[in-house]
């Protein structure tokens, strides 16, 4: 196949590039900051984004071509050269490197035989690297076109490119060859059968239209295999992380066994629990209660079936009731307190779990009691920052503008970090509903989420969520009959991690480049468009309505020291128990590794563990009975950031981690202030001569002082933070920068 | 640091960081001195002020701060880490230092990343990094080895400037000056992280790409990565002189400078200077660059003379030159009567230069035939304004427009003819105010980036009183106007004649919109915006002023004005945009044949005895020829010299063929110039002109700014152009002895009311001045008719639409108008002469598709345009910027022959020229036409006689 010849706007097909630039002119152009969303949309259309396609858009736009192009190859996401037809993203972030994402990645490059952001020779695909697709506890990962894959081996990504492009010119090594020669061939991918339908069918990814899109409120998650009443629930869970696990197999397996024995079944894609070490976890309704199985492969039904799991059988996979698991039962589950147990979808199932009573609280309420409420109940943000919700609120709603906004802070880049990803898949109108009350709160009609490209299937779940709260009057003109109006639009990034920062994602969602803004001004004052902006996080938001609902006290009762309600811990990396963890405040890094952990997965022991995201700390072992509290992390040189835990066990070589570190930043840098631009490229530099033992005592000195530069030099978080993850293995794993350390790899 | 080796740092270069900003006070410690800067300030800006200068690099007083170079960072007490001093705003009681060993140390750490990415040895140019470097004793040493751009391609492509990626710092300096300056937004910056570099459009050569060359991004750039190749060529100058553009009626000022003394003094550069209140540091691609014209090879710096003009020149003597010249005019006078010569200032020259000329005339030739181009140009200004508002000029200065709610633009393309402004503008459009675009034309500022027009009304051309007439209508009958305006400062009576007048339905949009083709509701909703979005300003040009109706448009737009309430205070007020430096200055010269200096008719017996008294001559009390009477009377015999200062007539105006029979009929034509004009092709004598940068004297603008000139080289003939015609003066019998032009300032004030309080002295003192200054205004008057016109009450004036005698016929189908682009400068004889010509090489014809296709023309393609006057040829730009029916075209090159083609049709009331509508017919064609044939064959045999002139090398030349 030729490559060229298949997308538009190589030459022979502009007509087909003024036509998607036309057709994405008239869906965007009227919307305020409307460059990424037409940029999303052409490229949606024809995977890249000519060059000519530049100078329609700027017109359209009323921009210059060099604006438009100074954000095209700002976003990695944005592509200016024809792609593969599939994309394959391979996870390259630290959890997914505690479980051999490199050499995932070098395998993915022998096997499609080119280099990162390079095509393949046949032109079946484009290889990249991913900074974390959220699947960090069951790593690593990796993605092709839209479908996530997780907990991937060599073996099992030549099958999967082998599926998609089984004529490739490029053939399978040796090894694989003989793997695939066997039945199982074809196995697991979706087959064509007249009586089965395909896997994919059942998948809300398998087409964004045809998927979650189309369900309506009640019905959408429920497959009912016979019109019998005595038919029995199954729960399959449909979160990225239990379909990049096998659940639409196991799904499409649950559905072909219960037609073939003639058994009734109502099949619900619940969201997922967050136990991700045991997905997919499949349910069962019983008299008793939920009882789970789990982790069940495709290859499992059968024998469930067998077992009678409609009844609770026993079965190897039996988990008994899961809510009496004590890996759950322990949990202080508040805001994740409805995941997992129904169609995330379901705007019944959410009242019926106490959803929406906040809101209806609220709409009773003067904005400033709702403000008061908020501070009264000790929230702070949970993005990283720690920042009073209340008083940030409060500074929104007394700052004079025309309009304010409500911006939620969806891009959750830090890798080890899935909370925000698994919320929004599983428990998406918690955030509509706090978004609605803040909007309330500090008088603002406008909400915004601006939400990662790396997680298309939360985009597809929000984007339904926010359509069926539209039409029940959830969101609009006039909020259930309030008389008052608020609204969400969901805006994509396009791959940059700094837009993760506050005044770089205003900056984006303006239709710019991703450059941090210096401040003051605060977002507060000056954000979206230059009015009053409320920045929160996704689990910030989302905690909101409990507070509402259940009054500050409530929430305030949970915590330790400043830090009230609960923390979202997220495990991840080479841990044998990986998943959300929601507890009070106060648990030590200890506990939550071993008890809910369990180790690692690979059953060495635990060498490091990075809390906090990539700007997060290697916590040595001393520290590791500390409480996990943010005055009391940060007293001791950590931060608990977004509540990210990632495990590594001793194999790990911290001097590549820390370089690792400093290469993220380079990578990810909005280039504008010069510690981070430069320095970033300079700490690699330098790691690799200590780490080669070239001066390394003047080079550690040289490091320290950069990492001084970065630090107290950085116009934001991103430069400023990057050197804590470096020297904290520079300090506790000094041995990993001696000598003997071979090259380093990349 | 080199600006630190020239003699006198001009005061207005220092640089503060960050703009200034006019909050109440707010007092606090930095560096342990109390400091009060205004609220809003940044602590870097107060610290300066308090004479504690902080490092920078990304910042300058010229934008907003942004915060990315991290060398100003500072401490303050009680705020965790070190803040930037740009970014950070003062506040009460603020406690800030800005030297620590700890802030050294970032500092350096920081300067030594830049180092590291960064050539070790500086080219020439600006190099604030190479100076922070060196003061914090960083080096780059210990990060050697690493990546880096030094290997990063050059962008030459600019003839005036290149981008150096190596030296680049990426503090966006160029990328925000392009933005917030320059308001064209041709710069990003691509890529991101250490891969970040700047990219003119698509990252194209800053040639292919929307660049307009104005030089703010070079200005900006603090390291040389963007340098004017005059420097790479020339080295870094070693003195700057402040002096004014002699290009376009904006009158930025500059500083020109240089190396080298006396003889071999040399221009390194012109860099627009930031205390110059006209431009506030910004420039345009003529002024910035386009000024290697003045030491071009095709400077004649000889005197010429010649019995017949199709004789070979004799390069003569100035004496020789000057006494030829004298006796030729007084023999005409002598055979033909004291009226049979006159004279032609330049609205190029000097207020001082313009002067002399026309005391040459009526002191000296003892008549009032004395005109000048203005009369082609912004006549009806004159004339219209002082009607109605009482004062022949522009009511605002510049500044002006910030306060400006909705921004009417009439007939005029600001981008292209007065790009300085634009900017200006452009800018107050970003901030919100709205925008009312009048032109048969959609020039950039319809629609360009981060701007857009509300309204354009794309009306025919030669309508503009219909429109303007129907906008009064509408704010009339819709209830709009400023009663209380109306009743406290305009004249009652004159004003309900008018009210009445455009009240009627004749004057409807509806009614109008058959003429005009403009739609009825958009014509409304221009009148309600304008009339209630609050400051409205109108801005006009040469497609006010260039029709039959010219002058009654003007006083349709100064009644319009008035009606709303908006003149006397800023963001409001008529402005015309003026085309030549110094149309303002020429016109207030009394260059006209009926007005004295200041506006004065020659008929005013006291004002005349003022002038007599002061001249010692008689003057004459009729008003003389203007430019067209002088050509119609050559014809008839009865006028036979002239000398003409600085114009080309024969380019410029209207009907090349009339002009140039009328010169070709003259007995003695007396053209002083910089180069041999196409005027000179048929003159008997040639005296050597200078260059604005070879003579001192004063420039008017358009906002009536009086702005030093300032000699930077010696005249290269010599003679400034005020030394020659005092030597005319001086040859003809009649006196003049001045040493210096403020001598001749001196004069203009102690004579002219308005300039009474003008002098060399306060214009050295505060850079510039707006007249009328006199003892009730001793600085000048930025804003005018404030509480009361000049002249008591503001007088509105029927303006009835009459229809163009130019409008399209089957013969002459389409209607052609003119204007020009903005790399070309009028006649194109400076421009012509620079690296301008690679954006614009040749006048072509706009026309619309509709009409292109109907005569099978195709985009470049030979057009031919026939009018009533003449035929000409050019290529076709086929374009949609024209509505169909109009076609457009530029006349900087004279071989087009624009001008062939306009007619005498002109203003009735000051007879500026019709050169905004003449009813052509355009042809699809293979060769260039009849007249351009003969005009190639005419300028050959000129250049010939030229060439083989007969030589004196030998001849001194003063």
């Amino acid at each position: 196949m030729e490559p060229a010849a298949t997308y538009p706007g190589t030459g022979q097909h502009d007509d087909a590039t003024a036509r998607a630039v036309a057709a994405a002119i008239a869906r965007h152009a009227q919307r305020p900051g409307a460059l990424l969303p037409l940029l999303h949309d052409v490229q949606g259309q024809l995977g890249w984004l000519p060059a000519e396609c530049v100078a329609p858009i700027a017109r359209a736009l009323n921009l210059s071509r060099a604006e438009v192009h100074g954000v095209i190859s700002f976003y990695h996401h944005f592509r200016r050269q024809p792609p593969g037809r599939h994309i394959v993203q391979v996870c390259q972030a630290e959890a997914c490197r505690s479980r051999g994402a490199e050499a995932l990645m070098a395998h993915a490059r022998t096997r499609l035989g080119c280099a990162e952001r390079e095509r393949s020779a046949d032109g079946e695909f484009t290889l990249q690297a991913a900074y974390c697709l959220g699947q960090c506890a069951s790593a690593p990962a990796m993605m092709i076109d839209d479908r996530v894959h997780a907990r991937m081996t060599a073996p099992q990504f030549d099958q999967v490119v082998h599926a998609l492009a089984p004529a490739a010119a490029v053939s399978p090594d040796p090894a694989l060859r003989a793997t695939l020669s066997g039945e199982e061939r074809g196995e697991g991918t979706p087959a064509a059968g007249s009586e089965t339908p395909p896997a994919a069918a059942l998948s809300p990814l398998a087409s964004r239209d045809g998927g979650l899109a189309r369900g309506t409120d009640e019905a959408s998650g429920g497959s009912t295999i016979s019109p019998a009443s005595a038919c029995v629930t199954v729960y399959v869970p449909r979160d990225s992380t239990a379909l990049a696990v096998g659940a639409d197999e196991v799904a499409a397996s649950i559905h072909r066994q219960a037609r073939a024995l003639g058994v009734p079944v109502n099949l619900v894609r619940n969201g997922s629990r967050g136990a991700f070490w045991l997905e997919p976890l499949v349910e069962v309704d019983t008299p008793e209660g939920r009882v789970g199985y789990g982790p069940v492969a495709a290859e499992d039904v059968p024998s469930l079936f067998a077992t009678g799991f409609l009844d609770g059988g026993a079965h190897p996979r039996a988990l008994g009731r899961v809510d009496e698991l004590p890996w759950f039962a322990s949990q202080q589950r508040l805001t994740f307190a409805r995941i997992g147990r129904a169609d995330p979808l379901s705007i019944a199932d959410y009242e019926a779990r106490g959803g929406f009573a906040g809101l209806r609280r609220a709409l009773a309420m003067a904005p400033r009691e709702i403000v008061a409420e908020v501070t009264d109940s000790g929230l702070r943000g949970r993005g990283g920052a720690a920042f009073p919700t209340g008083l940030k609120w409060q500074t929104v709603a007394q700052a004079p503008g025309e309009r304010r906004h409500i911006v939620c802070n969806a891009d959750e880049g830090d890798s080890g970090s899935f909370a925000d990803r698994l919320l929004m898949e599983s428990d998406p109108f918690a955030l509509i509903e706090g978004m609605t009350i803040a909007g309330f709160a500090v008088g603002a009609r406008e909400g915004w989420i601006y939400l990662r490209s790396e997680y298309p299937h939360a985009a597809a779940t929000l984007e339904a969520a926010i359509a069926h709260a539209r039409a029940r009057q959830f969101l609009g003109d006039d909020v259930l009959g309030s008389g008052r109006a608020f609204d969400i639009e969901l805006r994509l990034g396009a791959g940059s991690y700094v837009c993760g920062e506050e005044t770089a994602m205003l900056e984006s969602l303006e239709g710019r480049r991703g450059i941090v803004r210096a401040k003051p001004p605060l977002p507060a004052v000056a954000g979206l468009f230059g009015q009053p902006t409320v920045v929160n996080n996704v689990v910030t938001l989302a905690t909101v309505p409990l507070v509402l609902a259940r009054g500050a006290a409530f929430h305030r009762d949970f915590g330790a020291g400043r830090s009230r309600g609960t923390l979202a811990l997220q495990l991840a990396g080479n841990v044998a128990r990986g998943g959300l963890v929601e507890v009070a405040f106060g648990l030590t890094l200890r506990q939550l590794v071993e008890t809910y952990g369990g180790g690692t997965a690979t059953g060495r022991p635990i060498r490091a563990i990075q809390v906090g995201g990539p700007l997060g700390t290697y916590v040595p072992p001393q520290h590791w009975d500390t409480p996990l509290e943010y005055e009391g992390y940060a007293a001791l040189g950590h931060l608990i950031g977004h509540g990210s835990v990632v495990v590594h066990d001793d194999t790990a070589d911290l001097a590549q981690l820390a370089r690792f570190a400093m290469r993220f930043c380079a990578q990810e840098s909005c280039g504008k202030c010069t510690p981070c631009r430069i320095g970033s490229v300079r700490g690699v530099e330098i790691i690799d001569r200590i780490v080669a033992g070239r001066d390394r005592q003047a080079h550690i000195a040289l490091l320290r002082e950069l990492a001084e530069t970065m630090t107290h030099g950085s116009l934001c978080a991103m430069g400023a933070m990057t050197p804590l993850p470096v020297l904290s293995a520079l300090n506790h794993y000094p041995e990993d920068f001696g000598a003997g350390v071979e090259h380093a790899r990349d | 640091m080199h600006a630190t080796e020239l003699r006198r740092p001009p005061a207005g270069d220092t640089d503060f960081g960050t703009p200034a900003r006019s909050g109440p006070p707010v007092a606090l410690t930095i560096d342990g001195r109390e400091v009060t800067a205004p609220a809003g300030t940044s602590v870097m800006r107060a610290a300066l002020a308090a004479g504690i200068e902080l490092p920078k690099l990304c910042a300058t007083d010229m934008l907003e701060a942004f915060g990315s170079c991290r060398v100003c960072l500072v401490e303050i007490d009680g705020r965790k880490g070190y803040p930037a001093s740009c970014t950070t705003p003062v506040e009460a009681g603020m406690k800030v230092r800005t030297r620590s060993e700890k802030l050294d140390a970032l500092r350096r750490g920081v300067v030594e990343l830049y180092l590291s990415d960064h050539p070790a040895e500086d080219g020439p140019g600006a190099n604030a990094l190479r100076v922070l470097a060196r003061a914090l004793n960083a080096s780059a040493t210990r990060y050697a080895g690493g990546a880096t751009h030094l290997g990063a391609t050059k962008d030459e492509s600019n003839p005036y400037f290149a981008y150096d990626p190596a030296r680049c710092i990426v503090c966006y300096r160029c990328v925000r000056a392009c933005e917030d300056i320059q308001g064209t937004y041709a710069l990003t910056v691509a890529g991101r992280g250490f891969a970040s570099r700047i990219a003119a459009g698509q990252d194209e050569p800053f040639m292919a790409s929307e660049c307009v060359s104005c030089g703010a991004c070079v200005a900006a750039c603090p390291t040389g990565s963007l340098l004017e190749k005059s420097v790479q060529a020339r080295g870094m100058p070693a003195k700057a002189t402040i002096t004014t553009c002699a290009y376009c009626g904006v009158g930025c000022a500059f500083r020109v400078e240089t190396k080298g003394e006396g003889d071999a003094v040399e221009v390194v550069r012109m860099v627009p200077y930031k205390a110059g209140r006209a431009n506030e540091g910004h420039a345009c691609v003529k002024g910035r660059f386009a000024w290697g014209y003045a030491t071009h090879q095709d400077r004649v710096t000889r005197p010429l003379i010649r019995e017949r003009n199709t004789d070979r020149w004799r390069e003569a003597g100035w004496d020789e030159a000057i006494a030829f010249a004298a006796a030729r005019l007084r023999a005409i006078q002598a055979e033909h009567g004291r009226d049979a010569i006159g004279g032609i200032t330049s609205s190029r020259c000097t207020n001082e230069e313009t002067y002399l000329v026309q005391k040459l005339v009526r002191a000296a030739f003892g008549n009032n035939n004395v005109d000048t181009c203005a009369r082609v140009c912004h006549s009806p200004t004159g004339y219209g304004l002082k009607q109605t508002l009482g004062e022949s000029a522009g009511t605002q200065e510049f500044r002006s427009v910030e306060k400006a709610d909705v921004v009417m633009v009439i007939g005029a393309n600001p981008t292209e003819g007065h790009p300085v402004f634009a900017s200006r503008l452009k800018r107050r459009l970003r901030q919100g105010a709205r925008l009312i675009v009048i032109d048969p034309r959609r020039i950039d500022l319809v629609d360009s980036p981060h701007v857009k027009a509300e309204f354009h009304l794309q009306l025919k051309p030669g309508t503009n009183v219909a429109v303007m007439n129907s906008l009064a209508h509408v704010i009339v009958t819709e209830g709009l106007l400023d009663e209380a305006f109306v009743a406290a400062r305009c004249e009652h009576h004159a004003f309900a004649h008018w009210r009445d007048f455009v009240a009627s339905p004749e004057n409807s949009p509806e009614a109008m919109e058959q003429h005009s083709g403009v739609p009825a509701q958009r014509v409304r909703g221009a009148a309600r915006r304008y009339a209630t979005a609050g400051n409205a300003a109108i801005y006009y040009g040469l497609g006010v002023t260039e029709h039959a109706q010219g002058s009654t448009m003007v006083m349709a737009i100064a009644n319009l004005a008035m009606a709303t309430g908006n003149i006397g205070r800023e963001g409001v007020g008529v402005n015309p945009l003026r085309g030549q430096n110094n149309v303002q200055g020429s016109c207030d010269m009394g260059s006209f044949p009926h007005e004295l200096p200041g506006y004065r008719h020659v008929s005013h017996a006291a004002v005349r005895a003022q002038f007599e008294s002061a001249w010692g001559v008689p003057l004459a009390a009729e008003p003389g020829l203007r430019i067209p009477n002088m050509f119609e009377a050559a014809l008839d015999g009865s006028f036979r010299g002239l000398y003409c200062q600085g114009e080309d007539l024969v380019q410029s105006d209207p009907n090349t063929q009339h002009v140039a029979a009328a010169l070709s009929a003259m007995d003695c034509v007396i053209v002083q110039d910089i180069f041999l004009n196409e005027t000179a092709r048929y003159a008997h004598v040639f005296l050597p002109g200078a260059s604005f940068l070879e003579k001192d004297g004063t420039f008017t603008n358009a906002e009536r700014r009086i702005s030093r000139v300032r000699k930077v080289i010696e005249p290269l003939a010599g003679y400034a152009d005020w030394e020659v015609t005092q030597l005319l003066a001086n040859a003809l019998g009649y006196p003049m002895r001045y040493a210096h032009p403020r001598e001749i300032m001196a004069e203009i004030a102690a004579l002219t009311p308005t300039f009474a309080g003008v002098s060399y002295e306060k214009l050295d003192a505060l850079g510039s001045l707006q007249w009328p200054c006199n003892d009730a205004a001793p600085e000048g008057t930025p804003t005018m008719h404030v509480g009361s016109f000049v002249h008591g009450r503001g007088k509105f004036f029927i303006t009835r639409y009459v229809a163009s005698d130019e409008r399209s016929t089957r013969r002459h189908p389409l209607l052609l108008t003119t204007g020009r682009v903005l790399t070309q400068y009028n006649v194109g004889a400076q421009t012509r002469r620079t690296e301008n010509l690679r954006w614009h090489d040749e006048d072509r014809l706009e026309i619309h598709p509709v009409d292109a296709e109907a005569r099978g023309i195709r985009d470049g393609d030979w057009a031919g345009i026939e009018s009533r006057a003449g035929d000409t040829v050019l290529r076709a730009t086929v374009t949609d910027r024209v509505a169909p029916g109009v076609v457009y075209t530029t006349f900087h090159f004279p071989e087009s022959g624009a001008n062939v083609i306009t007619t005498d049709s002109s203003d009735w009331a000051t007879n500026c020229p019709e050169y905004k509508v003449t009813a052509v017919q355009v042809t699809k064609v293979t060769q260039p036409s009849e007249w351009q044939q003969r005009y190639r064959r005419f300028a050959a045999e000129q250049e010939r006689l030229f060439r083989q002139r007969h030589g004196a090398a030998d001849l001194p030349a003063r």
